[in-house]
């Protein structure tokens, strides 16, 4: 691990924190400035932290968190549970150093626990020697119950009644950060967000009402087929009848869109020498050309519209008339 | 198909308008119809369409409605 002071800790993590807002950024900086002036060993602080890259993590956790009530953001919450652990290992002093000679109802707590565990205090001993900053770090459930004075962290590993895990160097974010029990910020349980219902997936949500099942289409048989014998021969008659105005709607769009075509060359090519004839010509044509269109047009909708619309009635006609729905078992 | 009707209804308006706008222009700047209408017939035999359209329609009709 690389040794920073207080001033490049706070800048690193000033520029890691840049995906919070404005304001929730310069307040998180704060708390940790008052974390540092609140320490009385910046290194035992930065020990705690571990690193920016390390305290960026756990916010940026924290600050994600769907549960977030405003007045109470998640991150000032992991704010406070890291001060509430520098406290505890003595790196920050909120009321003041205790005095040794002071007098505690709770006397000699360590005094009697330290016979059940010399074996894990003495292995604790060992591991802590090769991590210097990480000396004073060792966490004691215990001392935190005694208002014992806590000085420096050279008592502690001696009262560790559980033994270390192996510390060994790990890389986390392209920072070697050394793994030990002083190294975990513990987050509050309340800033874990919670499952709702943006995280499960759809298809489980979907499930809470089952659909109903799909009722089957029965054919009553001697029905379908006398409607079948009754409804061809009327749909043919149906689409003849339409035959004829389609047939004349064509023919009267063709003939007037050659008119128009006609009457526009004869006005630009015939020599007529008064331009006013021309227009009066081009008026005709182009008159005669919408009409044409709209004939087109119509002869388009007998085709596509009138004549399928027809073959389609009748087909849904049938369907409603001759097939009952039946609950699907 | 209502799309469609809506935009081919809208073309032809706006065609008719500028039809009738050019046909105005013409008569008020001083065509003569009569003139128009002969150089028509001596080009494309305007009187003989028309007969035949004529005669085309009184046989429809005959044939049709006896």
């Amino acid at each position: 691990m690389t040794y920073i002071n207080r001033q490049k800790f706070l800048a690193e993590l000033g520029k890691l924190l840049t995906f919070m807002f404005e304001k929730d950024r310069l307040a998180a900086l704060a708390l940790y400035n008052k974390l540092f002036d609140e320490a009385e060993s910046e290194q035992a602080l930065i020990a705690l932290l571990v690193s920016p890259t390390r305290q960026a993590v756990c916010i940026a956790r924290a600050y994600s968190s769907k549960n977030d009530d405003p007045e109470d953001p998640s991150y000032v919450r992991v704010l406070s549970g890291l001060r509430q652990d520098a406290i505890s290992q003595g790196i920050i002093h909120p009321f003041g150093v205790v005095p040794a000679e002071q007098l505690s109802i709770f006397d000699n707590p360590p005094a009697a626990e330290a016979p059940d565990a010399p074996a894990p205090a003495a292995e604790a001993a060992k591991e802590a020697e090769p991590a210097p900053a990480t000396a004073e770090e060792a966490p004691s459930a215990e001392n935190t119950e005694a208002n014992e004075p806590s000085g420096s962290g050279e008592d502690k590993p001696s009262e560790e009644t559980e033994p270390k895990p192996e510390e060994a160097p790990v890389s986390v974010l392209g920072e070697t950060v050394a793994l030990d029990e002083a190294s975990f910020v513990p987050i509050p349980k309340r800033s874990r967000p919670s499952p709702d219902a943006a995280d499960i997936p759809e298809f489980i949500l979907d499930d809470e009402e089952p659909e109903e099942a799909e009722p089957e289409r029965k054919p009553r048989w001697f029905l379908l087929i006398v409607y079948i014998l009754f409804a061809i021969p009327i749909t043919v008659a149906g689409l003849t009848v339409l035959l004829v105005p389609t047939f004349v709607s064509m023919a009267v769009a063709g003939v007037l869109g050659a008119a128009a075509v006609t009457v526009f060359l004869a006005a630009i090519g015939s020599g007529f020498a008064v331009i006013a004839d021309i227009l009066v010509m081009i008026g005709i044509a182009l008159i005669l050309l919408a009409i044409a269109l709209l004939f087109l047009w119509l002869f388009i909708w007998f085709i596509g519209g009138a004549m399928v619309g027809l073959v389609n009635g009748v087909i849904s006609l049938g369907r409603r008339w001759c097939y009952k729905e039946v609950e699907a078992v | 198909m209502k799309k469609g009707w809506r935009i081919v209804l809208i073309i032809v308006l706006a065609a008719i308008l500028l039809g009738a706008i050019s046909m105005g222009v013409g008569i008020l700047t001083g065509a003569d119809v009569g003139r128009i209408y002969a150089k028509l017939d001596h080009e494309y035999q305007l009187g003989e369409y028309y007969d035949y359209f004529i005669q085309l329609v009184s046989f429809f009709k005959t044939a049709l409605f006896g």
